[in-house]
């Protein structure tokens, strides 16, 4: 079995981040970045399916700048197999772009599952793994929190506004996945050495993309006020109830 | 040509908030451009029920699959949209952020080749074309974005609009031909499984009661439960404890879990690490009840109690049944 796992590499959850001269861009010095979180429990689940079938194939994809190729390393010392960098230096805004060009790469191969995760955590567009379904009419189950395979079958739960949906599909199939159930492996050194002998094959972006969209600016949310502390101790609990009976209206 | 395809969303016969939030926003542009706005309801609904649909200067309610199905399936959903888009051709497409509509506009945005734009909190009608605000990085930047005439999807952040109505023109419904499926490549789903107890969705909450670390105990949840249900309220959770397996992960608040904006979000024993701030920043008012009175939460809640948790809650819970 082919399993393709398309990562993003972001900016740390925990980064401060700087809006620079231009309000256009993020200042790009002093932020780490790491995989996307929900990439990462995609990818988990790839390599489980490994830890339990060794002769399961795991390969990555990932688009963007030179840096991406320290993630990808990452994810071989994890246990991935091979690489596919899409590189390029241009910032490409359009998911229905960004979606094409990745639609493009996975066409080349046969996988029978591709893993998402469900959104990145930088531009929260929420949609390239499922364009990528409809570009190459393969099925896609998105926001999953599980999934098993059963034979050519996958069943995965998406768990949305309280209930859980149960979706099934024949392979191939896209899952996109939200964080899992699963905790995170971390490469260990050996892996990492290990790692630098698995291949990252490099290829480039054709350029002249279709821009569609313009981004005019970028700013700071208005900042929310210091507000009060009511109190010490548990009579601070009637003043509470008051504010948010009277005052606020809301309960 | 031209126009608007707003697509509404209906469950247990009722249109859900978020849809409503379409409807107003919808309104709006139709109004400033002079478009026409034609709806499309999707789900179990019923056409006596209008009432909830009034006032929203509405052309046309298209009904689609509103007497077939009661869930959704992502083929006869998209081929209905897509129909629609054929027949009227809108220069504009909104979606709610509801579960199906972030599933089905990346579906629709695809087969169209037009560009999906995600979580707006603003659009605004600029001479020649869009300019829409959305929240990237989890809220901590805004960006403003500007799209020309060519035709787009959008979908709108969730209980983030006010829901305005106007004076209605008459509508018409007609019902939409959903016979033919062709092309059928989506998953199909096969069974809901419903909680064991019903509870709300803290994505659909109007109030929120969270508990992080200083919960101390996975049993200690009884107390926010509790606090909960006396509130109405949704259960929240901290990443600490979903990590901890305290609490399941579609609790969670927060950078990894969901993005909230409820009236009122009560934060019990969580510090407030940006991660966490990021999901519940919009609320419309945060109470922090902490022992720390360090706690980065206490520099954006409206209102704090420092104090131990143990004691304050049961106080808060009797005080509220009184």
């Amino acid at each position: 079995m082919n399993i393709a796992v398309c990562v993003k590499q972001v900016p740390d959850t925990a980064s401060q981040l700087i809006i620079s001269g231009d309000n256009k861009s993020i200042d790009e010095s002093g932020i780490k970045y790491e995989i996307n979180p929900f990439d990462e429990y995609a990818l988990e689940e790839a390599l489980r399916l490994k830890d339990k079938d060794e002769t399961i194939k795991i390969t990555i994809i990932s688009l963007g700048p030179e840096r991406v190729k320290q993630s990808l390393t990452k994810t071989l010392a994890m246990g991935a197999d091979e690489a596919i960098h899409i590189e390029t230096n241009e910032v490409i805004d359009d998911c229905i772009n960004i979606a094409t060009i990745i639609a493009n790469e996975i066409k080349k191969n046969q996988y029978d599952l591709i893993l998402f995760g469900k959104k990145s955590v930088d531009q929260d567009n929420n949609q390239v793994g499922i364009m990528i379904g409809e570009i190459n009419k393969i099925s896609c189950i998105s926001n999953c929190s599980e999934f098993k395979i059963e034979g050519k079958k996958i069943i995965a739960n998406r768990e949305v506004e309280g209930i859980v949906e149960v979706f099934e599909s024949e392979l191939p199939a896209i899952i996109t996945h939200e964080k899992g159930r699963n905790e995170l492996r971390y490469p260990s050194l050996k892996d990492l050495m290990a790692a630098k002998k698995k291949p990252i094959n490099t290829i480039k972006v054709e350029t002249n993309i279709d821009k569609r969209s313009e981004l005019l600016k970028l700013e700071y949310p208005e900042k929310r006020e210091e507000g009060v502390i009511i109190g010490e101790d548990k009579s601070s609990v009637t003043e509470l109830i008051r504010i948010l009976k009277e005052e606020k209206k809301i309960i | 040509m031209g126009g608007i395809l707003s697509i509404i969303e209906a469950k247990n016969k009722e249109i859900k908030n978020s849809s409503l939030e379409v409807l107003s926003e919808s309104q709006k542009i139709a109004n400033t451009k002079d478009l026409e706005n034609n709806v499309v309801i999707l789900g179990e609904y019923e056409e006596n029920n209008s009432n909830q649909i009034n006032e929203f200067g509405i052309n046309k309610v298209l009904l689609g699959a509103t007497n077939k199905i009661e869930n959704y399936s992502p083929d006869l959903y998209k081929n209905i949209i897509l129909n629609l888009i054929e027949k009227f051709e809108p220069e504009i497409i909104i979606f709610s952020g509801s579960a199906i509509g972030k599933d089905i506009s990346p579906r629709i945005a695809a087969n169209m080749n037009y560009n999906l734009v995600t979580e707006c909190i603003e659009i605004k009608v600029e001479e020649n074309g869009y300019e829409i605000k959305r929240p990237i990085y989890a809220g901590k930047i805004i960006q403003t974005l500007k799209f020309n005439n060519n035709p787009i999807v959008l979908s709108l952040k969730s209980n983030y609009f006010s829901i305005n109505k106007v004076e209605q023109k008459d509508f018409s419904f007609e019902q939409v031909n959903n016979e033919e499926i062709g092309n059928i490549i989506s998953p199909v789903l096969k069974e809901i499984i419903q909680p064991q107890k019903e509870t709300l969705d803290v994505s659909e909450a109007s109030i929120i009661v969270a508990g992080g670390r200083g919960i101390k105990e996975p049993e200690n949840f009884k107390l926010i439960e509790e606090l909960a249900d006396v509130l109405n309220a949704a259960v929240g959770a901290s990443r600490a404890v979903v990590d901890a397996g305290w609490r399941p992960h579609s609790e969670q608040v927060g950078q990894t879990g969901k993005i909230v904006s409820p009236n009122l979000y009560i934060a019990i024993g969580i510090s407030g690490a940006i991660q966490h701030q990021v999901g519940m920043i919009n609320s419309k008012c945060i109470v922090a009840i902490n022992k720390d009175k360090n706690a980065p939460i206490f520099k954006f809640a409206d209102y704090g109690i420092v104090g131990d948790l143990f004691e304050i809650i049961p106080e808060l819970i009797s005080e509220l049944k009184k």
